[in-house]
C-alpha cells in the first residue's frame, strides 16, 4: 500500500497531474451551470469524439479515388462486417453533432454568454461552427454518389458566379477545370487532414477560454453586465457558490452523453447509413440530387429567389450574417444576459429557427422541381376519363406525351410546380387555355412551337372537363365581341398578328 | 442525493434498453437500418412491373387499362397485333401521334433488351386464349384489303352513329382535330379491339350484333380517312408533324365546341 | 482560480542582463527562419493555387462519334472522355452533353450543366424541353431559358465537323464564370 502511495506522489511529482486536475475538471464552476441547458456543448464535443474515432475506422477501408470510392462504400456496406453500422454512426453522429452544436449556439445565445468578458469563446465558436458545416459538405462527397457529384457541381456552380476569381475559384475547388481524379483526394484531404486539426486547435483554444474565463453562470433576470464590476462579481459567485465542475456539476453532462451515445447507435441500427445512391456516373443523367439535410434550407432558398436576388443571398447575406454573428459580443457586450427580459434576442431565434426549418422542409419536398418520370409514369385518373369523347381521351393522352404531368399534377400525381389541374375549368375559359398552351406566362414556358392546332384542340377540349360536377365551367365576364369564330390571331404576339392580318 | 439515484436508474435502463438492442442484433434479427441490395441503375431495370410503371403506365394506364391511350391488357388486342409490331411500335414509337420512341438508338431511354422485357411481359402478363365466336379473325394492318369510302359511310351509319354521331353520347370520331391525331391503322386497330374498359364493343359485335369482316373494317378505315384534312394526312405519312397556319382554321372553329 | 488571476502560470524570472549579442542573435535567428518559412511557403502556395498561376486552356477538341448518331432534326445525349483526366478518374471522366442536329452540318452541342446551379438537366422531345431536376430550370429545344431560375440559356460548346465526326471543344465545367 505504501509503496503504491510513494509511486503514486512520484508520479504526480514528475508530471503534475494534481495540478492539472484542479486547474482543468476541477475548476470551480457556479453551481447554477450544473443545469440541462448547459450538456449540448459536452454533447457536440462528443459527438466530434465519435466522429473522429469512426472516421478512422472507416478510413481503413475506405479508397479515396474516383475509380474506387464506390466500390469501397458498397463493400462497406454489404461485405465489411459491421462496415454498415459503422458508415451509419458516422452518418448520424454527423447530424446528432449538427444538431447538438445548433441547440449549444441558441443556449449560448440566449443565455448571453458572448457578453463581456467571453467574446473570444464566442467568436471561436462561430468559427468551429464553420468548420463543421465545412465538415458536413466534404463528408457529403467522401459518399462518392450521384448526389455527391452533382453536390460538387452546384458549390462549383455557386463558386462561378463570384465576380473576377471566380473562374479560380471553381479551378481550386475542384483541384481541375472540371470534376474529375483530384477533387475526390483535395476533399477527402480537407475532410480527414484539414478541417479536423482545425477543429481540434479550435476546439482547444474554446476549453482553454471557457477555463481563463469561467463558465457563464445561469442568468438572473435583472442583472446588469459591466465591463468594471464584472470580473468582480463573478469572482464572487465562485466564492459564495463554487463547486468544482468534476463530479459536482458534471452529472447532468455524463447522462446526456450516455443518451447521446445510445440515441446515436439506436439511430444507426433503425435507420441505417445514407446511400451510396447511384453510381456517380455523370453520363447517367436520370438523377434527382439532394443535399444533405443541413443544407437543405440553402438548395430550397436557390430555387425559391428570384434571380436578381440570388448573389445577394449567395455571398452578401451570409458574409454580412456572419460579421454580424463576429460582431455580436462587441455590439452588445453589456448589459442584461437573462432571456426573459430579451424579448428581441428570443424573437429572432425563433424567426430564424423558423425560417430554416421551413426551407428544408422544402428543400425536402422540392415542389418547384419538374416530377420527371410524371408524364410516363402517373396514370390518368380513371374518373376523368369515363364518359369523356374520343378527342377528349386523346386530349388526355397528349397530356401525358407533352411532359404537362411533370409540372401539373392529376389527382394528387404529377409535378408541383404549376397548379394542379383537376379543377382547371373552373379557372380557365378554353380560350384562356389555348392562350396559355401557346403562350406560356406566369412560369410556364411557351408551347406554340410544339403542339399543333389539332394537339392544342384535343388537350383543351380534355381540360374544358377537369371540373366538379357541381361547379360551373369558368366564362367570360363579358360575352365576347364578337360571334366571329375564334382564331388564333388573338393569342399570337403583336409582330405575328400583323403578319396574320396581311 | 434521490436526484442522482434517479440519474442512475435513467442510465440504467437506457442501457438496458441497449443492451436489448445489440442483443437482438447479435441474435440474427436483422436490424431495419441495415442496407439491402444496392440500387439498380435506370438502364439495368428488367422486371416488367417496374418497367411498365415507370415508362407505360402514364398513357395506357395501372395494369394495361382504363388508360388514356390503347388498351394493351387486351387479349383480342394482343392476338390481332403481331409480336413484332409491337416491339417495333414501342422502339420506333408512331411518328405524328402520341406514341414515342422509346428505343435508345431512337433517342429514347429503354436499352434494346429491357424493349424485349416489355414485349414479352405485355405478351405472358396479358395474352390469353380468345373465343372468337367462329368471327374471322381481322388482320392487324389490313394489307391488301382496299377500303371503299362509300360503303364506309353506310357502315357508320348503321354500326357507328348511334354513339359516333355528331352530338351522340360519346362523342364524334369525324372531327378534324381528332382524325388529324390519328394514323389510319390506329383507327383500324380501335374497331378491332374497341375499348373494353370503357365499354366500346370490339369488331365482333360492332356490326349490329354480328361480326365486322376484315372489308368492312378497311371500308370504315376508308371512310374515316377521307374526312381527315388533306394536310394532315400527309403530315401523319411524312415524318413531320405541325401542319402550319390553314391548319389553325380549323382548330379555332372545333375549339368551339369544346367550350359547350 | 484561473480566473482571478490570470498571470498565475507565467513565470517571474525574467533576467535582464544587458546582452546585445544575443538579442542580435535571437532577431537574427527570427529574421532567418522568417526568411526560410517564406522560401518553403512559395512551393506549398504555390501547389495549392495553381488554379490562379496556369493560364493554359483546360479545353481540348474530342471526338463525339460519327455524324450518323446524330438524326437531323433530333437532340441526343452524347457522351466523352474528359480531356482533362487522371488514371484513377473511372467513370466520373465521362461528360455527357446534348447534341442537337439542326440540318445538315449546323449543330448546337450543349453542355449538361443547368445554367442556374451545374445540376444534370434532362431532355424531352415530346414537348422539346430541357428539365433541371434540382430547381425547376426549364429550356427550349434550342437552348434558350424557359423558365425557372437559370439566368441565362443552356451554355454551348463549341463543334466543328471533321472527316465526317462531330467535335467539341470540351474539358472544362461550364459555370457563369468559364461558360465554355
Amino acid at each position: 500500500m505504501k509503496t503504491l502511495r510513494n509511486m503514486a506522489v512520484w508520479l504526480d511529482e514528475r508530471l503534475h497531474l494534481t495540478a492539472l486536475w484542479a486547474s482543468s475538471a476541477g475548476h470551480e464552476v457556479p453551481a447554477t451551470s450544473g443545469s440541462w441547458w448547459y450538456v449540448f456543448g459536452s454533447a457536440t464535443l462528443l459527438c466530434f469524439i465519435i466522429q473522429v474515432i469512426t472516421g478512422a475506422c472507416l478510413a481503413f477501408v475506405y479508397i479515396p479515388s474516383t475509380s474506387e470510392a464506390y466500390t469501397s462504400l458498397q463493400y462497406l456496406n454489404h461485405v465489411q462486417f459491421w462496415g454498415w453500422y459503422l458508415r451509419a454512426i458516422h452518418y448520424w453522429g454527423s447530424n446528432c453533432m449538427v444538431a447538438f452544436m445548433t441547440c449549444h449556439m441558441i443556449q449560448v445565445f440566449l443565455f448571453g454568454a458572448y457578453k463581456y468578458p467571453r467574446e473570444l469563446t464566442w467568436i471561436s465558436g462561430l468559427f468551429l461552427l464553420l468548420c463543421t458545416l465545412g465538415m458536413a459538405f466534404t463528408g457529403q462527397v467522401m459518399r462518392w454518389d450521384q448526389d455527391a457529384y452533382w453536390g460538387l457541381s452546384i458549390g462549383a456552380s455557386i463558386m462561378g458566379r463570384i465576380p473576377l476569381i471566380g473562374g479560380q475559384l471553381v479551378h481550386l475547388l475542384l483541384a481541375g477545370p472540371i470534376i474529375a481524379g483530384e477533387t475526390l483526394s483535395r476533399f477527402f484531404t480537407l475532410h480527414v487532414f484539414i478541417i479536423p486539426g482545425l477543429i481540434i486547435a479550435i476546439i482547444v483554444m474554446h476549453l482553454r477560454l471557457v477555463l481563463a474565463k469561467g463558465i457563464n453562470e445561469y442568468p438572473r433576470p435583472g442583472y446588469q453586465v459591466h465591463r468594471a464590476t464584472y470580473d468582480a462579481d463573478y469572482a464572487d459567485i465562485i466564492r459564495k457558490e463554487g463547486v468544482p465542475f468534476v463530479p459536482k456539476a458534471v452529472d447532468k453532462d455524463l447522462i446526456f452523453s450516455a443518451f447521446v451515445i445510445v440515441l446515436i447507435l439506436v439511430l444507426a441500427l433503425v435507420f441505417g447509413p445514407k446511400g451510396p445512391k447511384g453510381i456517380p456516373d455523370p453520363a447517367l443523367v436520370d438523377t434527382n440530387p439532394r443535399p444533405d439535410f443541413y443544407f437543405l434550407s440553402i438548395f430550397a432558398a436557390l430555387a425559391l429567389l428570384p434571380d436578381w436576388m440570388e448573389m445577394l443571398v449567395m455571398f452578401i447575406a451570409p458574409a454580412i450574417g456572419l460579421l454580424y454573428l463576429l460582431a455580436l459580443p462587441f455590439i452588445s457586450n453589456t448589459g442584461e444576459k437573462s432571456a426573459r427580459r430579451r424579448p428581441v434576442a428570443v424573437l429572432s431565434v425563433i424567426l430564424i429557427v423558423l425560417v430554416i426549418v421551413t426551407l428544408a422542409w422544402y428543400g425536402e419536398t422540392s415542389p418547384w422541381s419538374p416530377d420527371m418520370v410524371a408524364w410516363s409514369g402517373a396514370a390518368v385518373p380513371v374518373k376523368f376519363l369515363k364518359g369523356r369523347t374520343p378527342l377528349q381521351m386523346h386530349g388526355a393522352t397528349l397530356l401525358q406525351n407533352k411532359q404537362c404531368r411533370n409540372c401539373h399534377s392529376l389527382g394528387g400525381e404529377g409535378g408541383e410546380r404549376g397548379p394542379s389541374l383537376d379543377a382547371v375549368a373552373t379557372r380557365l375559359t378554353a380560350d384562356q387555355m389555348v392562350r396559355q398552351i401557346i403562350q406560356g406566362g406566369g412560369n410556364m414556358p411557351a408551347y406554340g412551337k410544339k403542339v399543333t392546332p389539332p394537339e392544342v384542340d384535343a388537350m383543351v377540349s380534355f381540360m374544358t372537363t377537369l371540373r366538379p360536377e357541381s361547379t360551373p365551367p369558368s366564362r367570360d365576364s363579358a360575352p365576347p365581341m364578337n360571334k366571329l369564330p375564334r382564331d388564333f390571331a388573338v393569342v399570337l404576339p403583336p409582330a405575328e398578328q400583323a403578319d396574320a392580318k396581311k | 442525493m434521490s436526484k442522482s439515484r434517479n440519474s442512475m436508474q435513467t442510465r440504467r435502463r437506457i442501457s438496458l434498453f441497449s443492451s436489448v438492442l445489440l442483443l437482438l442484433c447479435v441474435a440474427g434479427c436483422e436490424p431495419p437500418g441495415k442496407p439491402g441490395a444496392g440500387e439498380v441503375s435506370a438502364e439495368d431495370v428488367m422486371d416488367f412491373p417496374t418497367l411498365y410503371a415507370t415508362n407505360c403506365q402514364g398513357c395506357h394506364g395501372v395494369d394495361g387499362k382504363n388508360g388514356a391511350a390503347r388498351i394493351l391488357n387486351d387479349p383480342l388486342y394482343l392476338t390481332v397485333i403481331p409480336k413484332d409490331q409491337l416491339q417495333e411500335t414501342i422502339e420506333m414509337g408512331r411518328p405524328g401521334t402520341a406514341m414515342p420512341a422509346w428505343a435508345q438508338s431512337q433517342g429514347g431511354p429503354l436499352t434494346p433488351k429491357q424493349v424485349t422485357a416489355l414485349v414479352n411481359g405485355i405478351e405472358q402478363n396479358w395474352a390469353k386464349p380468345v373465343n372468337f365466336h367462329g368471327a374471322a379473325v381481322p388482320s392487324y394492318s389490313g394489307e391488301g384489303v382496299n377500303g371503299n369510302a362509300d360503303n364506309g359511310r353506310k357502315l357508320f351509319g348503321r354500326d357507328c352513329f348511334m354513339c359516333h354521331g355528331p352530338g351522340a353520347r360519346i362523342g364524334s370520331v369525324t372531327d378534324a382535330s381528332f382524325l388529324s391525331l390519328v394514323t389510319d391503322q390506329a383507327l383500324r386497330t380501335s374497331i378491332i379491339v374497341g375499348r373494353p374498359d370503357f365499354g366500346m364493343p370490339d369488331y365482333r359485335v360492332l356490326g349490329l350484333g354480328h361480326a365486322l369482316s376484315d372489308q368492312d373494317i378497311s371500308d370504315l378505315v376508308a371512310y374515316l380517312a377521307e374526312k381527315r384534312p388533306p394536310a394532315v394526312t400527309a403530315a401523319l405519312v411524312g415524318p413531320a408533324p405541325g401542319a402550319g397556319n390553314e391548319g389553325n382554321k380549323s382548330t379555332g372553329s372545333s375549339s368551339e365546341r369544346g367550350t359547350q | 482560480m484561473s480566473v482571478t488571476d490570470p498571470k498565475h502560470d507565467v513565470a517571474e524570472k525574467q533576467p535582464k542582463e544587458e546582452s546585445t549579442r544575443r538579442d542580435w542573435l535571437f532577431l537574427a535567428g527570427v529574421a532567418v527562419n522568417a526568411a526560410a518559412g517564406l522560401l518553403l511557403a512559395v512551393p506549398l502556395v504555390g501547389f495549392v493555387f495553381s488554379s490562379f498561376v496556369e493560364k493554359k486552356d483546360p479545353r481540348a477538341w474530342i471526338s463525339l462519334g460519327a455524324l450518323e448518331n446524330f438524326p437531323e432534326k433530333s437532340t441526343r445525349l452524347a457522351t466523352y472522355q474528359n480531356p482533362f483526366t487522371r488514371p484513377w478518374d473511372g467513370k466520373t471522366a465521362n461528360i455527357p452533353c446534348w447534341v442537337r442536329r439542326l440540318t445538315g452540318n449546323k449543330f448546337q452541342v450543349f453542355a449538361i450543366n443547368c445554367a442556374h446551379l451545374g445540376c444534370p438537366v434532362r431532355w424531352f422531345e415530346e414537348s422539346g424541353l430541357f428539365m433541371c431536376p434540382c430547381h425547376g430550370g426549364v429550356y427550349y429545344e434550342d437552348g434558350s431559358r424557359a423558365s425557372g431560375p437559370p439566368p441565362r440559356g443552356l451554355f454551348e460548346y463549341d463543334y466543328k465537323v471533321e472527316n465526317g465526326e462531330l467535335w467539341v471543344k470540351g474539358g472544362e465545367m461550364p459555370t457563369l464564370a468559364n461558360p465554355v
